[in-house]
């Protein structure tokens, strides 16, 4: 790599006359290499590292061109001015739209006009090197990052399940109740760190995984979910029922309608009315030709007027207790707006809480995160 | 003809932890089944190998951890899927993991072989869930 930063330049060109002035006028400014046809210059782009490269059109042999469409295969780095002296209007015309030329300059070149051309050329190198460079460190950040949250997905997780597991057991073979007291408090709080970690998952890919569309089939999903309560504590005294009218699939981003989803019926499912012996939790999904219609409802705690505009934000929590982690509604509520969708909260303190959306259907159109 | 004349149960799982888990509800499960358990894929690969994994089961249900030092729960599978029919036909593999990543369920379902990835931990409703599948398969009554 050059120290001196001086444009590294290639000139081919079958007449020595014209090599031997272009050294004589540059030498100073650039650092120059010489070639009297296309197969020597592809000789030297091969030894020597060149940022740009400046080929006479008429040569027998390789026209400059010709010699361009190589250097492309080879090296589409570099950047490449082509020398024309007659009117090789269309050949040029060619290299141009097939993007293989940066600019053509006239013959007999003029000092000047070489010197402005080429240091322009070196601009355009050393910004789309420094561009390489910078896509390249974002590439090793993010994968850096998809490393980390692998590890928090695994590493943090799977000691926290193996507590889980040695609660499950304490609490089938231990006998002491104050024991089992202890075992329950331990299991609750692990069960919110469960819970953050999701969370964090969730807000990991919901930022990450873009913005790809695909049809999901809502009775699947919906059935997924409910398979995975089926053991779950939050089911005791607890029924889950869902209903899909006018369709079964729908084009969305499988990724935020699934956090979307998954926060909301976890919610429904976990803010329970002790004063009721029953506990139910009901989504409706109606599907419509530009959408669907999603309602999430509970006969739960429900959530108090005051705090009904605050729950959707971030690490906000509802005074009771200390079982969210604050993240849940704050993802829905990103997961809905990236989806341009909307949401509504209604709900009576000790009534239950109603969550009511409207998702159009996603078109990924490379803008949404 | 009962469960316990048919099958065995393997677990392959390097966390000693886990493997405690799950020997003590399959103790309390009490269906007398023959249990073993396995540090490394490699080491139950070998076994397997041999004809050894499960001593005298006819059927052996393999539970499988995903994450393992040297040899994964899928590379276990990519090597036993390469063994001949005789071998492989009575093998009945759960994947056990942790994982919550979207690409190992995928990876699962992917997978022929694997009938199912369970979530850690393991608990006797899992188990009823795994035996009840193996009584479907291998038409065995319920007891």
């Amino acid at each position: 790599m050059t120290t001196n930063n001086k444009p590294r330049v290639l000139y081919v060109d079958d007449e020595q006359n014209n090599l031997n002035s272009f050294r004589a006028n540059f030498r100073r400014e650039f650092t120059v290499f010489t070639a009297l046809s296309g197969t020597e210059g592809l000789a030297i782009l091969e030894k020597e590292f060149i940022e740009i490269i400046i080929a006479d059109q008429r040569m027998p042999e390789m026209t400059g061109v010709e010699f361009f469409e190589k250097v492309v295969d080879v090296y589409p780095e570099g950047i490449r001015i082509l020398l024309t002296g007659y009117a090789d209007i269309e050949a040029v015309i060619n290299a141009i739209n097939k993007g293989q030329i940066y600019k053509f300059i006239a013959k007999p070149w003029k000092e000047e006009e070489i010197r402005v051309a080429v240091n322009n050329a070196k601009e355009v190198f050393d910004a789309r090197r420094e561009l390489k460079v910078k896509n390249e460190s974002l590439q090793k950040a993010y994968d850096e990052l998809d490393r980390f949250v692998y590890s928090v997905s695994h590493d943090l997780r799977s000691p926290l399940v193996s507590i889980k597991g040695v609660i499950y057991l304490a609490n089938q073979e231990v006998k002491d109740e104050k024991a089992l007291e202890y075992f329950g408090m331990a299991n609750d709080m692990v069960e919110k760190l469960d819970e953050f970690i999701h969370n964090i998952i969730d807000y990991y890919k919901s930022t990450h995984d873009g913005n790809v569309a695909s049809s999901l089939n809502i009775e699947k999903t919906l059935k997924e979910i409910k398979e995975e309560y089926r053991f779950h504590p939050h089911m005791e005294n607890t029924t889950f029922t869902y209903e899909i009218h006018g369709g079964d699939t729908f084009t969305t981003n499988e990724v935020k309608f699934r956090i979307i989803l998954n926060n909301l019926i976890s919610n429904a499912m976990k803010y329970k009315n002790p004063d009721k012996v029953h506990h139910y939790v009901t989504v409706n999904v109606t599907k419509e030709t530009d959408g669907v219609f999603v309602s999430v409802q509970d006969n739960g705690i429900g959530i108090s007027e005051n705090s009904q505009e605050k729950v959707f934000q971030m690490f906000y929590r509802d005074a009771k207790g200390n079982s969210g982690s604050g993240l849940g509604l704050y993802l829905v509520k990103e997961a809905v707006r990236r989806l341009n969708g909307t949401i509504e909260l209604i709900s009576n303190l000790g009534d239950g809480t109603t969550m009511k959306l409207w998702i159009p259907n996603f078109v990924s159109d490379g803008t949404q995160g | 003809m009962e469960l316990k004349d048919k099958i065995g149960v393997v677990l392959i799982d390097d966390s000693m932890i886990d493997r405690m888990i799950v020997k003590r509800n399959m103790e309390l499960y009490n269906n007398s089944l023959r249990y073993t358990a396995y540090e490394g894929a490699q080491e139950a690969l070998l076994a397997l190998k041999k004809g050894a994994l499960s001593v005298d089961s006819e059927y052996t249900v393999v539970l499988l951890d995903i994450y393992m030092p040297e040899m994964s729960g899928f590379q276990f599978i990519d090597e036993v899927e390469k063994l001949e029919s005789s071998i492989t036909e009575r093998l009945i593999v759960f994947m056990l993991s942790s994982s919550i990543d979207e690409r190992d369920r995928q990876a699962v379902e992917n997978r022929q072989s694997i009938v199912k990835l369970l979530n850690k931990p393991l608990t006797r409703e899992i188990l009823d869930e795994v035996f009840e599948y193996c009584r479907q398969r291998l038409s065995v009554a319920e007891e």
